[in-house]
């Protein structure tokens, strides 16, 4: 009998790209994902977070996490690994037999694309507007991007843009290679 | 037939507009002879400049094309490219080592066979071959050969790398078509009013005719002022300029299609300005298609861009002033210069001009007829009164009127309008958002374009949400201005464009039809723009009607004496121009999934193979080997693709009575059962078990194919107010998932999981658990595919591979072996389990493939209910069954099951074979196949054809294997 085992990476990278353009990290193992659903899954949210997000497309962020609301009935929380786990018996708790709260951190491989030309990397993939005033920062969407289901949260950090993207576990290497290759094409361009 | 040599050199001295570089020189090869370029001269102007006359053959007869537009709008200068067909010699930039040679020709350029085509033209009018190749109807597939070789344009390398394209998204406030003046101007406006402007512009730089005619602005040289704005434009931070880039059509919902070389962009944008100019237009007599016989903006563009004089002696036809500031800038370039002037009384300025160079000027005299062997050597000039004239000459430079290109407007519905003042189309009816401006417009005068711009590019700006009261009083302003000066207009195309009927007076170039084509057409009856066209095959060439809509029209019009405004024009569709299919496809897209133990199916060698976009392994080296370790001791495979469902609420047992066809509310929590969906035709759609994990909760698993469907079929429903109490959430992703299997199982299981009771009393077949399996939180079933024993252990995907590790290290003791999707598919088929999607197909219902005991109409309602009561009374017309070969033949999925009756050699084709394998346990073939009812019954023999032949097969019972169930409820 073997002790808890360690949650992997679908991804065998690290990163590419740099900052001054685009850089691409797996950043799997630093964010828990809790899917909340139901009737009040965004009162639920802003019970959680304290004040926001409010409607769809909105994303609230404070220590705990980054709260983040999809549908009228569906919200995430993108958080520690260690603190969703806790943050999921909070919610499932406080939500009763309403909401179903599932920690699907296991389900997903989250890249984070960073930089100045992470919106022309992504523009390549995804047919969403981009543009700042379009898709601002604290905003997020699912989507289709390389073909495949995402979500794609903007979290900018020190004023660099930052895109998180959430893609199915096992999209995730296809999808890391997808970006890898557009990344590369805008350093050439550059 | 003439041989062309290369002459001395066409190139003129440097001049502020020219686009080469004279330092660096480029080699490269035509017809496989060595040429040198500057860098910044495309094919055709290096070309031109060393002498080069012929580009290419015509189409039908093979006529000797020479350059024409000069802009990509003709089909006179299609090229091959180091293997790439059809590739426009005077868009493309020479590149050094590029091979260039000229296609539709045999055995030379100079010297083509097909020419001879010319000698029987009479015998080949429009629609010849609707009317001359259907009989005999047996010799159609020799004509056929040969039409396929003498038509088409150049040919396809198989071998050619296809190269790598790849697509892009762009999204602004006010998208800008076009970088001429008009564009420019819409661009800076809109820019100016706060608005994000994306300007896409087909041509190399921003500027338009500016960049090409030796014209001044207000006391300055037009490309000047083009360079100018263009700077002023890329300076504004909220534009974005891309050159080269075609906007090819318009689609449904704002989108826009471009090409930007080997990238496909799709914009969508808030508002849009169309500025993209005119086609100039060709007139229409004798040989016309003589090289040497260009339209004015080419040899403009060869003249100020690329610094080629294209010929010594020219005449030049011409309608307006470009025509004569052409004329002006030959004569100074040391041209011998003629004009035939249409006009009576043409501007006096640039005809005093003319007259400074000793230009010859006739007024009210255009062009009637061609002559040269292999290039233009004289050309008949006719006055109004009818008096004629010869004149030599080496070019014949035409500018005569112009086309708007209005191809995206009409793509995007609006109405193109005839205007008799103008003498051209001038769009109506644009949708809300789509403003026209500039010579697409109908407007040719610089300051007038510039005015229209403005206000163009402001109203698309306000349409898109900026501006604000200044510039709605600009707007108010200029649009007075505006239309003051279009009632002001003037026609640039005064025609006529038709000389008298003649032979080979073409008006399509890239189909060699002429005048008398276009009459006999109509004649026949086909008298509308859309039918003659498609019996004329006009205007369905690579310029897309670009070169030869006016003149169609006009003589349509004539023909059927009605005027230009009720003969309208043919349909705009996208693409504008050709557009290659790898720039459509874009960027090769092709998701794939691997599961979270992937490395290790890999690592261990592993046959992978595609399960729609899984990666999943085949086999291990031995698949029969495989089948055997579970049959004797214990395997595991990775079954994580399976479809995997969370469902909650207090009402989940109605939810699965209404799904499903059998009983849910009774199923206790701890149990699991198999369930079959089907549509509301009663079609199978899908097959899996259901477990109750806690009074709420449920976890469902369906096919791997099936995964996605079937979350958003129960999505669906839920939605559709069915108002039950549940939800559903798609687990797929979070669980690894895989089957250990055989009779050592247990034993296994018991060295990994220390917190659940094993015992087949305690967790007997059909039950599920929640446990701990090496450390991981695990969902247990007692379920499998493969009849022995087994447990399909889900734990969350990131644990994946650590588990399956530790139950390989566990099983070594026991002999355990990984199974692959192989000896999985031959341990199912002995157990006699169908795979939905393979055994049934897209009309099977539950009681042809033996599920009928999983349906229970008896409910008071579930999805297909009626339509499986009605399939149940009608009765069964065809089984699912298993067979046997006697005769040891293996059998292929698909062959076709056939019995005496009225198909090809006597027989009829009654079923198929949907599974079939050797099974090493049983040591004969197994099946499943279709058949008819009446043939279907156990101990029936059936003929089967495999690989040509015709071998018997025997009905028996299923399951082939372990019939009482012992060993998977052991």
């Amino acid at each position: 009998m073997k002790g808890m085992p360690v949650l992997q990476s679908p991804l065998l990278a690290v990163a590419c790209g740099n900052e001054n353009s685009a850089r691409l990290e797996d950043v799997t193992g630093q964010f828990g994902l809790i899917h909340i659903q139901g009737e009040g899954a965004l009162d639920l949210l802003a019970q959680a977070s304290g004040d926001g997000p409010h409607k769809p497309g909105d994303v609230f962020a404070n220590s705990s996490g980054l709260f983040v609301a999809l549908r009228p009935d569906v919200g995430v929380v993108l958080a520690s690994p260690a603190a969703a786990e806790a943050l999921s018996s909070r919610l499932s708790t406080t939500a009763g037999e309403q909401l179903i709260i599932v920690d699907m951190t296991h389900g997903f491989g989250l890249l984070a694309l960073a930089g100045p030309s992470a919106a022309s990397v992504l523009s390549r993939l995804c047919g969403l507007n981009f543009n700042a005033r379009a898709f601002p920062n604290w905003h997020a969407a699912q989507t289709s991007l390389a073909k495949v289901r995402a979500l794609i949260v903007r979290a900018d950090t020190g004023g660099v843009c930052r895109y998180l993207l959430a893609v199915d576990r096992s999209h995730a290497v296809y999808v890391w290679e997808t970006l890898v290759d557009a990344v590369q094409e805008i350093l050439a361009d550059r | 037939m003439r041989s062309e040599t290369r002459s001395r050199t066409r190139r003129l001295e440097t001049a502020p507009s020219e686009v080469i570089d004279r330092e660096r020189v480029i080699r490269f090869t035509w017809q496989g002879r060595l040429f040198s370029a500057y860098a910044g001269d495309t094919i055709a102007s290096a070309l031109a400049a060393e002498g080069v006359q012929t580009f290419s053959r015509s189409f039908k007869y093979h006529r000797r094309r020479g350059l024409l537009c000069v802009s990509g709008d003709c089909p006179n200068c299609l090229v091959h490219v180091d293997g790439e067909p059809n590739v426009r010699a005077c868009r493309t930039k020479v590149e050094p080592g590029m091979r260039v040679r000229a296609q539709n020709a045999w055995p030379t350029l100079d010297l083509d066979v097909m020419a001879a085509t010319q000698l029987v033209g009479r015998f080949l009018p429009p629609g010849f071959y609707y009317k001359t190749f259907k009989r005999p109807r047996a010799l159609w597939p020799f004509y056929e050969d040969v039409l396929r070789h003498a038509a088409g344009l150049g040919e396809v390398d198989p071998d050619r790398e296809p190269g790598r394209f790849d697509k892009v998204y762009k999204h602004a406030d006010v998208l800008v078509i076009g970088g001429g003046p008009a564009g420019l101007r819409a661009a800076l406006a809109a820019a100016q009013a706060g608005a994000g402007v994306l300007l896409l512009e087909e041509h190399e730089a921003l500027g338009g005719h500016l960049r090409y005619t030796t014209a001044e602005v207000h006391g300055h040289p037009a490309h000047d002022v083009a360079r100018s704005l263009a700077a002023t434009l890329s300076a504004q931070a909220n534009v974005e300029l891309m050159l080269n880039t075609l906007v090819f059509g318009v689609y449904d919902h704002g989108w826009f299609g471009a090409v930007q070389g080997n990238r496909l962009v799709k914009v969508r944008a808030g508002a849009t300005v169309v500025a993209t100019g005119a086609y100039e237009q060709p007139l229409v007599f004798e040989n016309n298609d003589l090289p040497g016989i260009m339209l004015g903006s080419g040899v403009s563009r060869l003249l100020n861009l690329w610094r080629v004089l294209p010929g010594e002696r020219a005449v030049v036809v011409s309608a307006n002033p470009r025509g004569l500031q052409l004329a002006l800038d030959l004569a100074q370039a040391g041209c011998h210069v003629t004009v035939a002037e249409m006009r009576a009384e043409p501007e006096e300025a640039p005809v005093e001009a003319l007259r400074g160079h000793a230009v010859e000027i006739l007024t009210g005299a255009t062009v009637v007829r061609a002559s040269g062997n292999g290039h233009v050597e004289r050309v008949t000039l006719a006055h109004a009164g009818g008096a004629t004239r010869e004149v030599a000459c080496d070019l014949l430079a035409l500018s005569t009127g112009y086309l708007p290109a209005n191809g995206l407007l009409s793509q995007a519905g609006a109405k193109p309008v005839w205007d008799e003042a103008l003498h051209e189309f001038v769009p109506a009816g644009l949708r809300a958002g789509m403003f026209a401006a500039g010579e697409v417009a109908g407007t040719h005068t610089l300051a007038e374009v510039k005015r229209e711009g403005t206000l163009a590019g402001l109203e698309a700006a306000r349409f898109a949400g900026f501006g604000g009261s200044e510039a709605d009083r600009e707007i108010e302003r200029l649009a007075v201005e505006v239309a003051e000066a279009q009632s002001r207009r003037s026609a640039w195309t005064p025609g006529p464009i038709l000389a008298p009927e003649q032979k080979k007076d073409f008006i399509c170039l890239c189909e060699d039809v002429a005048q008398a084509d276009v009459r006999q057409s109509i004649e026949e009856g086909y008298q509308s723009m859309e039918l003659l066209k498609r019996y004329s095959t006009i205007g369905m060439g690579p310029c897309q009607g670009k070169m030869c809509q006016m003149a169609t029209m006009r003589l349509c019009a004539h023909h059927n004496r009605r005027p230009i405004a009720e003969t309208g024009t043919t349909t705009a569709r996208p693409p504008l121009r050709p557009v290659s299919m790898g720039a459509l496809g874009g960027r090769l897209l092709e998701p794939v999934r691997y599961t979270p133990i992937h490395t290790w199916h890999v690592a261990q060698g592993a046959k992978m193979m595609n399960a729609g976009q899984w990666k999943r392994p085949e086999h291990y080296g031995d698949p029969l080997a495989e089948v055997r370790a579970v049959r004797e001791a214990v395997g595991l495979i990775d079954v994580s693709t399976l479809g995997k469902m969370l469902l909650h609420g207090t009402q989940v047992p109605e939810l699965l009575e209404r799904l499903y066809t059998n009983q849910w509310r009774r199923l206790g929590v701890g149990r699991v059962r198999y369930g079959v969906m089907v549509n509301d035709e009663g079609v199978v759609m899908d097959d899996g078990v259901t477990a109750r994990l806690n009074e709420h909760r449920f976890y469902m698993t369906t096919t791997s194919g099936g995964a996605t469907t079937i979350y958003e079929w129960i999505e669906w429903w839920l939605q559709s107010g069915w108002q039950v109490d549940a939800g559903i959430v798609n687990v797929t992703e979070l669980y690894a998932a895989m089957n250990l299997a055989g009779p050592r199982a247990r034993e296994v299981m018991a060295s990994v999981c220390s917190d659940a009771d094993l015992s087949n009393e305690a967790f007997p077949y059909m039950t599920v658990r929640q446990a701990t399996v090496a450390g991981a939180p695990a969902i247990l079933m007692r379920i499998g595919f493969t009849g022995e024993l087994s447990y399909e252990i889900h734990v969350p995907a990131g644990y994946g591979l650590h588990v399956w590790q530790a139950l390989m290290d566990a099983g070594a003791a026991y002999g355990i072996r990984p199974f692959g999707v192989e000896a999985q598919r031959v341990l199912r088929l002995e157990k006699g389990h169908i795979i939905v999607g393979q055994d049934t197909d897209g009309l099977t219902n539950p009681f042809e493939a033996g599920l009928g005991w999983a349906v229970k109409t008896a409910k008071p309602d579930f999805l297909g209910r009626r339509a499986l009561i009605m399939e149940s009374e009608q009765g069964i017309s065809k089984r699912l069954v298993g067979f046997t070969m006697p005769d040891g033949v293996l059998p292929e999925e698909g062959n076709q099951i056939v019995r005496a009756g009225q198909g090809p050699l006597g027989l009829e084709i009654v079923g198929r074979i949907t599974s079939a394998r050797w099974s090493p346990t049983l040591g004969k073939i197994i099946g499943l196949c279709w058949l008819p009812a009446e043939m279907a019954l156990p101990g029936s023999h059936f003929t089967v054809r495999v690989r040509g032949k015709l071998l018997t097969g025997r009905v028996v019972e299923t399951p082939f294997y372990d019939p009482e169930e012992a060993r998977l409820r052991a």
